[in-house]
């Protein structure tokens, strides 16, 4: 019998289809994030009052905004990764045609659309909750109105964002995976240092090296860069990994 | 050259070694039965030769390669076995439909025809079935890939007596119509005899023996006979096997290397003569050297 030729390229193209065939639920799941984070801002996620002559008026403004959603989508995404690189679900390549590196790439592949998809929900979802609570309410002001190229600039912002913590969210799961201790070691140093953060500040420096980007472009190339040197990291380190061991 | 040819191959964990040592070949287009007790080492060494694991020493070669990691191995091969992992939400048409676009030899009539005999719904999910089901569809999955190398790990696991003859009759007609090479792992080998062309036999992680089905019919001789009789012959021979049957009467199976006048010479003396089936001899030689079962409740001898 004949022996097929396989290129890696064909291999994470079947696998990322795969992923997206079979985990439907990490679809769905967003859509749920979005519903409660859309109840609890309905309030508003901040707000201010005071009172004038001589408390004649009184008056309270309520700021909505989409903020929450954008939270929750960012905690999805942190998330979500840990299934993905659960054994279960690695092994799930390996029934089929896999090795370590395109089992890597077809999950970069997959987080990378799951981020667009995030981005896209969430500014669909912001807008679709400001509008309810406009419908919904009589006296509001709206402050945000978007033009076609800022939707663009706001989903390109937030798919970064997305992106770099999808990434960070794959290579920390991947770290609890090695060993059972690990699962537990790893979110106490993640929380022991965000306790101590006010001491040596690493969080609030990688904080401020991403998050007060101002520029587009110099955001993309600080995360792509990051996200690069990420999944480097990974292969070298996970490519002599056994599978269903 | 084999398809499959291991050297001194070893594979540990910790201080446990799951193969040592152990040599091997599995020829192109050959039907080999990998036969083993529980913790023989059969899982570990399939696992080797699919890729899926790493090896600790010695040589391994799969299709030319080693197979640890390797794209052409796993896109040339597949491994069955009762776990399969597939998408939790997958249904069966699902299952079928990836496994058609990852392989291209992939014959989907066959895994038609095949679901339908064994009516497994395509609506349902794999992961609700029973055991046996379970193996039933991870083995019309496994034949139905049609990959160069195929391996069956236990294949049989959970089946009843019914289906498991169908899947060994299935698995022979679909290998004559595609010829390729074919593992088979079982710690029984009754059923599966007639199917295979090779038997390799694995015993704590060592190869035993790796012989064609009918040298194998002749590899051993059973004796019947008085004990006083056949304990001259059993210090000369290799004795695989002996057991009391009766008032000063043993069985004992020896490699055969007893020369025709031997065996004549045995006639005459009273010593029945009976071949040993494949099936017996695999019990036989991966039993503990010494005693039985019955010795472990047979407490007035050890005290």
């Amino acid at each position: 019998m004949s022996l097929t030729e396989v290129k890696p390229y064909d291999v994470v193209k079947k696998q990322s289809r795969l992923k997206i065939n079979g985990f439907v639920r990490v679809f769905t799941s967003l859509v749920i994030a979005h519903l409660v984070a859309m109840v609890l801002s309905y309030n508003g996620t901040g707000s201010m009052g005071g009172s004038a002559n001589g408390g004649m008026f009184n008056y309270r403004f309520n700021l909505i905004s989409g903020d929450m959603i954008f939270i929750f989508t960012l905690i999805w995404a942190a998330v979500i990764p840990y299934g993905l690189v659960k054994d279960e679900q690695r092994d799930i390549d390996f029934t089929f045609v896999s090795n370590r590196l395109t089992n890597h790439l077809s999950n970069f592949v997959f987080l990378a659309l799951m981020s667009l998809f995030g981005a896209i929900m969430t500014l669909g979802t912001s807008l679709l909750f400001k509008t309810l609570v406009y419908l919904l309410n009589s006296n509001v002001s709206v402050h945000t109105s978007y033009a076609f190229f800022d939707i663009f600039i706001a989903i390109a912002v937030m798919f970064m964002y997305i992106l770099l913590l999808a990434s960070l969210g794959y290579a920390v799961s991947l770290m609890m995976n090695t060993h059972v201790i690990m699962k537990v070691v790893v979110p106490v140093t993640i929380f022991g240092l965000a306790f101590l953060d006010p001491v040596h500040g690493t969080f609030s420096s990688m904080f401020q090296f991403y998050v007060f980007e101002s520029s587009l472009i110099l955001l993309s190339i600080k995360v792509i860069f990051t996200v690069i040197a990420l999944f480097g990291v990974i292969l070298l380190v996970s490519n002599r990994w056994e599978v269903r061991a | 050259m084999g398809v499959v040819s291991s050297r001194h191959l070893t594979k540990s964990y910790r201080n446990n070694h799951a193969i040592k040592d152990l040599t091997i070949q599995f020829q192109e287009g050959s039907i080999t039965g990998l036969i083993g007790r529980n913790g023989a080492g059969k899982t570990t060494l399939l696992k080797l030769i699919a890729g899926l694991i790493k090896k600790t020493d010695g040589e391994l070669t799969v299709l030319g390669e080693e197979p640890f990691n390797s794209l052409k191995v796993s896109a040339n091969s597949i491994f069955v076995d009762d776990q399969l992992p597939f998408p939790q939400d997958f249904k069966v048409k699902d299952v079928l439909r990836e496994f058609s676009r990852f392989y291209p030899n992939w014959d989907g009539e066959l895994a038609d025809r095949l679901t339908s005999y064994f009516s497994i719904d395509k609506e349902t999910l794999p992961l609700h079935f029973s055991k046996g089901k379970r193996s039933t569809f991870n083995a019309i999955v496994g034949l139905a890939t049609h990959a160069p190398l195929t391996i069956f790990d236990e294949p049989t696991t959970g089946m009843d007596y019914s289906v498991r003859h169908d899947f060994y009759r299935a698995l022979l007609k679909d290998y004559m119509e595609y010829p390729r090479t074919i593992i088979v792992s079982s710690h029984l080998l009754n059923e599966l005899e007639d199917l295979l062309e090779e038997i390799a036999l694995i015993h704590d992680g060592k190869l035993y023996f790796q012989e064609t089905v009918p040298s194998l019919k002749e590899y051993a001789v059973g004796l019947t006979g008085s004990t006083s009789l056949l304990n001259s012959i059993t210090q000369e021979h290799d004795v695989l096997y002996s057991k009391d049957v009766g008032m000063n009467q043993q069985y004992i199976v020896l490699k055969d290397r007893l020369t025709e006048t031997e065996k004549d010479s045995l006639r005459r003396e009273g010593v029945k003569l009976s071949p040993v089936s494949p099936a017996d001899l695999c019990v036989y030689v991966t039993n503990k050297a010494e005693g039985g079962i019955d010795d472990v409740f047979n407490r007035s001898e050890t005290i």
